[in-house]
């Protein structure tokens, strides 16, 4: 062992360098607030390794990208974990980055000489949201695609450049292969290559300068509490990584990560971007036809320029904190803009869906009571009886969603189909208003769509709802 | 024991149990391909009409398809194998894969016997091994006849071996 570790040091002297890593004394020792960037770190490779696992199973066509991610999901050992790892992994890397941001902020760490390393830090943000939008595509279900019709409206809405840019994202003039192919190799391809060579330098940059000291310390007390890495910060940062990845893996395993209805453009979707680009979206509500350009462009360049400002905001040579206190103000305030009008985004959908949901007895009345009947009992034979719990047991919230949106023929008085007539949040109150007709079951709670034999299965009923169908629903996993 | 030995031993074993943690799903989503079984039995497919062969013809190389559940997608795979008539109601079917190392077996200059172009194997017209790297005879397909109708199972078996094993 110690003649191959000789052998490898002679020729590359690649020991003493690791070496030198582990043992880089920590100026007035270690501490919990300097963790965050290891642990990016951690969730990244996590990051890495699932998306390769995932991309191995994957087709990045219109006709097969939804096919091939639920195989993977459901045929595929740890399928379904390794794509809700995936997914949530997301979320939780942008919470660290927020907080790995934060430090910087407080610390004052983008100041002379570490600009470039903010600079990088940025760019590092930057592909990480480019990582999340790409990646919310992929999968072709409703959510991802009409997410990214509404982005690719909002780039081709910018003047001049606009139609240019989203026909080069598109691959041409309409969502479709061309556009699953590009984003596939701009997510499994360009962006990776991008980000290690960002993160390269960034560590690279982070070694040159070391951590930046706490203020209100002298160099000798600095010196003397000094501690090295390894073991001291590192035992930290393996602490925290550990607890996220086993939480991440908690998290996966008890919420395994939806994969919608197929793509369909025929059909309404409250399109709502993921929550780390709601401000965005709600942003958009505040300008309406020709300022729309405001909202999409000018806001978020503005932002951009104020982030990367940062350090030539602050130029005092002091580590106080109270010398920071306007660009930690700024940036604070800034901070509660965008969670303001996430929460606003989240609160309106809430009085929306509300709205509708009132509306469903209404509803109901006008669309569907002259044959299923105001008490949901079904006017003709062969009808589903609502009052039934057995009946609810049977039929999942995603089959019925289907049967109210295309209809069903059937020798009885076929349903039409309601597509384009009731909104999301109008079938999602009746299915709840249809739910509340079975009584004992939870209307908030939809049954598990499994295969509960029911005692009288057999009726001759003619059912659209088979059990094959049930697979499809978009809330199973795995 | 030293503060630091005692950090050391937490962190390094904390650090492997997490990464154990995480490996279970990630390599064992990696190695599932291993556990992945042929989709389904291989089943007799028509090739064609008995009397469209000629008794103690050459052999005829026959093409047709068979239905293949490949991951997410059902596809037709265009397949073909060798097909001579002995007796009237007697075939020999053999498989047109190499059993060296999987190339497309073809007749040897006009036949009737056969050689595989890729390493130079050659099979008597029997399918028995003339010359060359291959380990075993050319493999024979179980077939059926239904009235005219000649079927053949069509199936695949490694390469490489002295024996008859299937993929």
């Amino acid at each position: 062992m110690r003649r191959v570790r000789d052998w490898v040091e002679e020729r590359t002297g690649w020991v003493s360098s690791c070496r030198r890593i582990l043992d880089e004394k920590v100026p007035g020792g270690a501490r919990w607030r300097y963790v965050f960037g290891s642990v990016l770190m951690a969730l990244f490779t996590l990051q890495f390794a699932t998306g390769i696992l995932l991309s191995l199973s994957y087709a990045p066509t219109a006709e097969d990208a939804w096919q091939s991610v639920r195989w993977t999901t459901e045929s595929t050992h740890f399928g379904g974990l390794i794509r809700s790892l995936h997914v949530w992994g997301v979320s939780v890397i942008l919470i660290v980055l927020l907080l790995h941001m934060a430090q910087v902020l407080l610390a004052g760490a983008y100041r002379r000489p570490r600009e470039v390393n903010w600079f990088l830090g940025i760019g590092l943000l930057g592909l990480t949201l480019a990582f999340a939008f790409t990646g919310s595509l992929l999968p072709w279900d409703q959510r991802g695609y009409w997410a990214t019709r509404v982005g690719m409206a909002i780039a081709g809405s910018l003047p001049v450049i606009g139609e240019p840019v989203q026909r080069l994202l598109q691959g041409g003039t309409a969502l479709g292969t061309l556009t699953l192919n590009r984003f596939a190799v701009i997510h499994f391809v360009l962006l990776p290559g991008a980000f290690l060579a960002a993160l390269m330098a960034h560590l690279a940059l982070v070694w040159r300068h070391g951590i930046t000291s706490p203020a209100g310390r002298t160099v000798e007390e600095l010196g003397s509490r000094a501690q090295p890495f390894w073991p001291f910060q590192a035992s930290k940062d393996l602490a925290v990584a550990g607890l996220l990845l086993v939480g991440l893996l908690a998290v996966a395993w008890c919420w395994p990560a939806e994969l919608g209805d197929p793509a369909d453009p025929s059909v309404s979707h409250a399109a709502r971007p993921e929550w780390y680009f709601l401000f965005l979206f709600q942003l958009l509500k505040y300008f309406p036809g020709t300022w729309e350009v405001v909202g999409a462009a000018v806001v978020p360049a503005l932002l951009l320029a104020i982030l990367i400002g940062v350090p030539f905001l602050d130029s005092s040579p002091s580590l106080q904190f109270r010398h920071r206190r306007g660009v930690v103000g700024l940036m604070g305030a800034l901070f509660l803009g965008l969670a303001f009008l996430t929460g606003q985004a989240r609160w309106e959908d809430r009085v929306m869906r509300r709205v509708a949901m009132e509306r469903a007895t209404g509803i109901f009345t006008r669309h569907c009571a002259s044959c299923h009947l105001d008490t949901g009992q079904g006017k003709h034979a062969g009808m589903p009886d609502f009052t039934r719990v057995e009946w609810h047991a049977r039929h999942p919230e995603a089959a019925l969603r289907r049967t109210i949106l295309n209809g069903k023929r059937g020798k009885i008085p076929p349903m039409p189909a309601f597509k384009g007539i009731l909104s999301d949040y109008e079938i999602e109150g009746l299915l709840r208003h249809i739910r509340g007709f079975g009584g004992k079951l939870d209307p908030e709670a939809p049954p598990e769509e499994s295969t509960v034999t029911s005692p009288e299965g057999n009726q001759s009923t003619p059912e659209p709802l088979t059990t094959e169908e049930a697979p499809h629903d978009g809330r199973r996993g795995y | 024991m030293k503060r630091r030995t005692l950090l050391k031993i937490c962190s390094l074993s904390w650090g492997a149990a997490c990464a154990a943690l995480l490996g279970v799903p990630v390599l064992g989503n990696f190695v599932s391909p291993l556990f992945r079984r042929p989709p389904r039995e291989p089943e007799f497919t028509p090739v064609g009409r008995s009397f469209n062969f000629k008794v103690g013809g050459p052999p005829r190389l026959v093409f047709f398809t068979r239905l293949l559940r490949d991951a997410w997608t059902e596809r037709e795979e265009p397949v073909s194998v060798w097909v001579q008539r002995l007796e009237k109601k007697e075939f020999r079917i053999l498989s047109p894969v190499c059993p060296h190392l999987g190339c497309a077996i073809a007749q040897d200059r006009g036949g009737p016997s056969f050689a595989c172009p890729c390493h130079n194997s050659s099979f008597t017209t029997k399918g028995a091994v003339a010359g060359g790297p291959a380990p075993r005879a050319m493999d024979p397909l179980e077939w059926r006849l239904e009235g005219n109708r000649l079927l053949v199972k069509y199936e695949t078996f490694k390469s490489g071996l002295a024996d008859l094993v299937r993929t």
